[in-house]
């Protein structure tokens, strides 16, 4: 595994690349991209869990950080999504740079599907796309925050936070806000993906519909519900997402499937 | 500012952050910092607060290391095995790299709750510990807890989650015990009952845990504690004092407490974290900003 930093010098993303372990090495490279705000924190586990099995099926995995996230430089207060998007593109790049790989696949959760799948719509040409608890409308996901927002602050004892600028417990400014508003993940086809994966744990009418759409437009989509005992999507133990194995196994098996 | 991402320990093992400052701005002898995960969270923090505390450090002239101990965050687990506590033995191979390759010769490792349990071991017998910054660390309730537990009654949020949680409509998932917000030992031991808490940690004696501070005051290192109070044990600034039957004064004014009654454990509002970073950031600047 090596720890670096790749991009603008200016504005340098952190980045782990996982070499691929065992006999066989693929010449697939599987990128992987975190949710965002609270679920990177939650999640971070599973997507080393996840590098790991898929590390171990022969892929060479890169994992980064969102400009303004983890340890990539920004503040999260200058995030756009239109940079994030961009950055989807810029790690593929430094994946096939760095592991020596023609082709990429991309698996993406939460907000991170949204991103990949943006990316892809946009015209990055990837093997497998993997949308993980797929975020497919900002508007409702921004609905979704703001309800996981009022439960914390009422857990933690705190007045409700309305017009203060924050959300998840970090600072959310109205371009952000608009920036997820205007986020339509399922309007985009993603047609530069040879194959399109859409997992949750529960059945989900809008991932269905997308993946529906999609199919429509010529895109090879599918949707699976992989039931793990808890999920980031969950109210209940939310933290339990660190427990994730048996969705982590399904997607290697996706990707393993697929690549050369 | 500059930061490189490597990978230390004598297994190379250990992924971590070099944060370091613009070279015009270093502090000459100024001690390193050391930051490393919080529970579940990786090196970066709670909310990422380890990664702004860093670069606010280095503009402020200060060098730090955040990272991942043996196994837990991206660090792959330790081979073999370790006399005591391996999150200290990790914690000496990041000081060991920072001493051989960049000439430190003094520490100031920063703990967050859990953290503390491999801090203070490290912290009590190993001098280059110059300084250290704990954060919600260990806390016992003490007869002056108890006599103020019922000025939560006059806690208009307190009220208001009790009253929301018996609300029919209330969202899935928010009323972790309504009761719980009046009464937080009840409900605290009720869930201990079911089995319900599944994860406790040993805690020192108070006592002893004074008494290891005490040593640390008078080989003149200088500690940083801060308590918040929104969900917590600590409800007064001067707890401490009380926990571990000691003075401000007896330390010497080498122990400093930052007591934030409003804010919650894991910092979860932003404004909180920006007090408890400039507490953190003033303290450090104070304290070791004149190191030559």
């Amino acid at each position: 595994m090596k720890p670096f930093f790749f991009g603008p010098s200016a504005q340098p993303r952190f980045g782990l690349l996982h070499p691929p372990a065992g006999e066989r090495a693929r010449k697939t490279g599987a990128l992987l991209c975190y949710p965002g705000t609270q679920e990177y924190n939650i999640s971070h586990w599973a997507f080393r869990k996840l590098a790991g099995l898929l590390s171990r099926a022969g892929f060479p995995v890169l994992r980064f950080d969102w400009a303004g996230t983890g340890d990539s430089a920004g503040e999260i207060v200058s995030g756009r999504v239109s940079t994030w998007i961009e950055d989807v593109a810029l790690a593929a790049q430094e994946l096939k740079d760095a592991a020596e790989v023609e082709r990429v696949s991309l698996v993406g959760m939460r907000l991170g599907a949204a991103l990949a799948a943006r990316a892809v719509a946009g015209g990055l040409a990837v093997e497998d796309l993997v949308l993980w608890e797929p975020v497919l409308s900002g508007k409702r996901y921004l609905a979704e925050l703001e309800a996981l927002d009022r439960r914390e602050l009422d857990r933690l004892l705190h007045e409700e936070s309305e017009g203060s600028g924050e959300l998840g417990g970090y600072p959310f400014t109205a371009q952000m806000r608009a920036d997820l508003e205007s986020l339509d993940a399922a309007a985009a086809v993603p047609r530069e993906a040879k194959r399109v994966w859409l997992f949750t744990d529960r059945p989900s009418s809008e991932v269905e519909q997308a993946a529906q759409a999609w199919a429509a437009a010529g895109v090879k989509a599918s949707a699976q519900v992989v039931q793990d005992k808890a999920s980031v999507t969950s109210g209940g133990a939310r933290e339990a997402a660190a427990l994730y194995t048996t969705v982590l196994e399904a997607i290697t098996a996706r990707l393993a499937e697929g690549a050369a | 500012m500059r930061e490189r991402a490597l990978l230390l320990g004598e297994g190379q093992n250990l992924v971590s952050i070099l944060c370091e400052p613009e070279p015009a701005k270093k502090i000459a002898s100024a001690p390193a910092v050391l930051l490393w995960n919080v529970g579940i969270h990786h090196r970066v923090g709670p909310y990422r607060i380890f990664t702004e505390l860093a670069r606010r450090l280095a503009a402020e002239g200060f060098t730090s290391v955040r990272f991942d101990v043996a196994g837990q965050g991206d660090s792959a687990p330790r081979r073999g095995l370790v006399d005591g506590n391996a999150h200290v033995a990790d914690l000496r191979e990041v000081m060991t790299f920072l001493e051989k390759k960049l000439g430190f010769k003094a520490f100031i490792p920063a703990a967050f709750c859990s953290g503390v349990d491999a801090c203070q071991a490290l912290a009590t017998v190993d001098a280059r510990v110059a300084g250290l910054i704990y954060i919600e660390p260990y806390a016992w309730r003490t007869p002056g807890f108890w006599l103020r537990y019922p000025k939560r009654l006059l806690d208009a949020a307190r009220w208001k989650r009790r009253l929301s949680a018996r609300r029919p409509e209330q969202e899935a998932g928010a009323g972790d015990g309504g009761d719980g917000a009046l009464d937080p030992v009840a409900q605290e031991a009720a869930q201990t009952a079911a089995g319900g808490i599944v994860f406790s940690r040993t805690k020192p004696d108070p006592l002893q845990f004074g008494a290891e501070l005490q040593a640390m005051a008078d080989r003149g290192a200088k500690m940083l504690f801060l308590y918040f109070g929104g969900d917590t044990d600590v409800n007064h600034q001067g707890q401490l004092w009380e926990m571990i039957g000691r003075s401000s004064e007896q330390m010497g004014g080498k122990l400093e407490v930052i007591f934030d009654g409003g804010a919650d454990h894991i910092l979860y509002r932003p404004g909180d974290r920006s007090r408890a970073l400039e507490g953190m950031v003033a303290w450090t600047r104070r304290h070791f900003g004149a190191s030559v």
